[in-house]
């Protein structure tokens, strides 16, 4: 199913894309880079000032690493669709390329319960210990998912 | 711009209807093993994430993994230079995963060497 998935994506007229020309490629993984940069820079900033001073105004660097992670994400998910299809069926067994799926979900499914259960008190300006834990899952997450990446060329 | 560019990458996907080989990762290959080939390319893919030749020689045919065909590009080379019948000279390493798979260094085509890394 998954084997099947990877087949059909590398097949598809992105795959074909990606793979003939030189430019959406090359320009893909820049962007791919960049993205990468937004993603973990915004995100290591938010969480370092969380895990600092007892989150104290943590939303003051938030509203503006959280956007500039977002946006970075928002980079990585078509420019990564793309760099996966150009070799879908190899690059989707890597064992680096699960490492780095397995810490994508993780990062995101810590994002998501972290601002459920800590949204409010970060707007207030002022989060309890437990959030410190949230942040450091996210900053293993993030850093991790992005050496996995890196690694996927070197398996 | 955008549209014709990609009607171009589409049909010349059409085109070559193209499987592409699946190489393995920079790690595998022995760098201590240099190595040398030389035939008639009997497949070219012109393709990211690597141009890829198929040249028999010795009784094997090899799948040489080239550079990417932006790099290709920029060091001077075509697809043309390299398509199916032309004599090429390889320079490279044997990959330690694949029996046939070598990644070139270095390609020597019309007598101009042209360096992949």
């Amino acid at each position: 199913m998954y084997l099947d998935l990877l087949a059909a994506l590398e097949s598809s007229w992105l795959g074909h894309a990606g793979r003939h020309s030189a430019w959406l490629y090359t320009i893909a993984n820049l962007l791919h880079v960049l993205g990468a940069a937004f993603v973990v820079g915004g995100i290591a900033v938010f969480d370092l000032k969380v895990l600092a001073e007892h989150g104290k105004h943590a939303w003051q660097v938030g509203r503006y690493a959280i956007p500039l992670a977002a946006a970075g994400l928002a980079l990585q998910i078509p420019t990564g669709t793309l760099l996966l299809a150009v070799e879908a069926r190899a690059l989707g067994v890597n064992p680096a390329f699960y490492l780095k799926l397995a810490c994508i979900a993780l990062g995101l499914i810590n994002v998501a319960l972290f601002h459920a259960r800590f949204g409010t008190a970060l707007r207030a300006g002022a989060l309890p210990p437990e959030a410190r834990v949230y942040a450091l899952v996210s900053l293993v997450a993030w850093i991790v998912a992005l050496l996995a990446g890196r690694m996927i060329a070197y398996l | 711009m955008k549209l014709p560019l990609f009607g171009l990458c589409l049909s010349g996907a059409l085109l070559t209807g193209g499987i592409a080989f699946a190489h393995h990762g920079w790690g595998s290959y022995d760098a201590a093993r240099l190595m040398t080939i030389t035939g008639n390319v009997e497949r070219a893919d012109w393709e990211n994430p690597h141009v890829m030749l198929v040249v028999p020689s010795q009784g094997k045919n090899w799948e040489a993994v080239l550079a990417p065909p932006f790099r290709m590009s920029a060091r001077g080379l075509n697809p043309d230079m390299i398509k199916p019948g032309t004599q090429v000279r390889l320079e490279g390493y044997p990959s330690t995963r694949a029996a046939t798979e070598m990644r070139a260094e270095r390609i020597i085509v019309s007598g101009k060497t042209y360096e992949l890394r």
